[in-house]
């Protein structure tokens, strides 16, 4: 029999409350022991990004472990073509020998408001890290153009982008990650997710012979506070601890990160690291973050460069 | 070799510069060039990131010790300048983490819910 799982109507504007309904989402998913499972859509019409981006991952997850994933969202005329836009749930990426014809479907994306999902690959030899390279460029200047933003307001944005991919290249194991974001022209914000199905935080810090965290919540601390998973001497580890005094103390942002059962979530008014029942696990490590696009005049990247 | 060569960066990687590895690859070049003294000319570059900025840092000390060779950059804009610099400040820098921080436990969705909701 399979597990079937209603989607919700909406998500709304409120930070949390896209997280809030991922969250049982993803615990089904992983903890149920059917075979099958049916993502039910036919209420949906509003999702966020965080919403959308966790579910194509943890689809992904599923998917590679055995489980059959189905799902009638192209039923709902409500909100196919928008999904089937953003290549929901299977994202797009640029495939071997194809690579151009992905950069060309970016293009299509000038005139939205956000851009498709995702799936970047990860690799350090000279094919993947230059993919990478040109995918990173691409995104900036797609969202630059986008959010019509000028050379200073396009910086932490670029830094989020280069920072929190890297992490997921170096440090998740997972082949590839998983990049969506949308802007809010009305509300002045850009949601922006980045979230991978690799080991997580806690294991990426094995067989690191500088840091070594106690438990997932240890592991989560040192990461957002620029310890780095990499057990080289000159490796610094802040690109999660510099984007996240960025995003909130600089353009005064929301910042949430899930890995395993544990979470660290970081706005102006609340700095909280929060640990679930057991049962609502991310495999991997999931970032979510809003970030304004009226940037004070005050703002300064450097002060946040280290 | 006492002499001096010119890499254009650009040319060799593209406008925007985002990845560590792009640093490994440009000080390849630099590493197997005969001269002393190598020129990383920065002409129409755009950007670089943070990430390229701290492995072009080690990357060009590793070169000085190791092979004694040095670097000069040229041409590079104020934002390629301000993030080197950024960078090359903060090298040493020791952190604190707070460790002081209590770690919220939800063991019931409600509770977690209203938390979440309250964000």
């Amino acid at each position: 029999m399979a597990l079937k799982i209603v989607i919700p109507e909406r998500t709304h504007q409120e930070f949390g409350h896209s997280i809030s309904k991922l969250l049982p989402i993803v615990g089904s998913i992983t903890s149920t022991r059917e075979a099958e499972v049916e993502l039910d859509f036919r209420e949906a019409k509003i999702l966020n990004p965080f919403f959308l981006g966790g579910i194509a991952s943890i689809i992904d997850y599923a998917r590679s472990r055995g489980k059959n994933i189905k799902s009638n969202h192209r039923e709902n005329n409500r909100i196919n073509s928008y999904l089937d836009r953003i290549f929901f749930p299977a994202c797009c990426g640029p495939q071997r020998g194809h690579e151009q014809s992905f950069f060309q479907q970016l293009e299509a994306y000038q005139a939205k408001t956000y851009i498709p999902m995702i799936a970047f690959p990860t690799g350090s030899d000279s094919y993947h890290s230059s993919i990478r390279e040109k995918m990173l460029s691409a995104i900036s200047a797609l969202l630059k153009n986008q959010l019509n933003f000028k050379e200073r307001e396009r910086q932490p944005l670029a830094y989020f982008l280069d920072e929190l991919t890297h992490n997921v290249n170096d440090h998740s194991g997972a082949i590839k990650g998983i990049l969506f974001a949308q802007f809010y022209p009305g509300s002045n914000y850009l949601d922006l997710v980045i979230c991978d199905n690799g080991k997580g935080i806690y294991a990426s810090y094995e067989g690191n012979t500088r840091f070594t965290p106690a438990d997932e919540a240890e592991a989560l601390r040192f990461a957002v506070n620029g310890r780095s998973t990499k057990d080289r001497p000159e490796s610094k580890g802040f690109g999660i601890s510099t984007s996240r005094k960025m995003l909130v103390n600089g353009l005064r942002g929301k910042f949430f990160i899930w890995t395993g059962r544990t979470s660290f979530i970081e706005t102006i008014e609340r700095e909280d690291f929060v640990q679930f029942p057991a049962n609502l696990s991310f495999p991997g490590t999931f970032i979510a973050l809003r970030i304004p696009t009226i940037i004070a005049e005050t703002f300064n990247f450097y002060d946040f460069i280290e | 070799m006492n002499c001096e060569s010119t890499i254009h960066v650009e040319q060799l990687l593209g406008k925007t510069l985002h990845t560590r590895e792009a640093s490994r690859h440009l000080f390849g070049f630099v590493a197997a060039s005969p001269c002393d003294n190598i020129e990383l000319d920065f002409l129409d570059v755009d950007y670089i990131s943070r990430s390229f900025a701290d492995e072009f840092h080690a990357d060009k000390l590793k070169l000085a010790t190791d092979h004694q060779k040095s670097i000069i950059v040229t041409n590079a804009n104020d934002e390629i300048m301000n993030m080197l610099q950024s960078v090359a400040r903060t090298q040493n820098k020791q952190y604190k983490p707070n460790t002081t921080k209590t770690v919220y436990r939800y063991s019931n969705w409600g509770p977690l819910e209203s938390y979440l909701l309250s964000i």
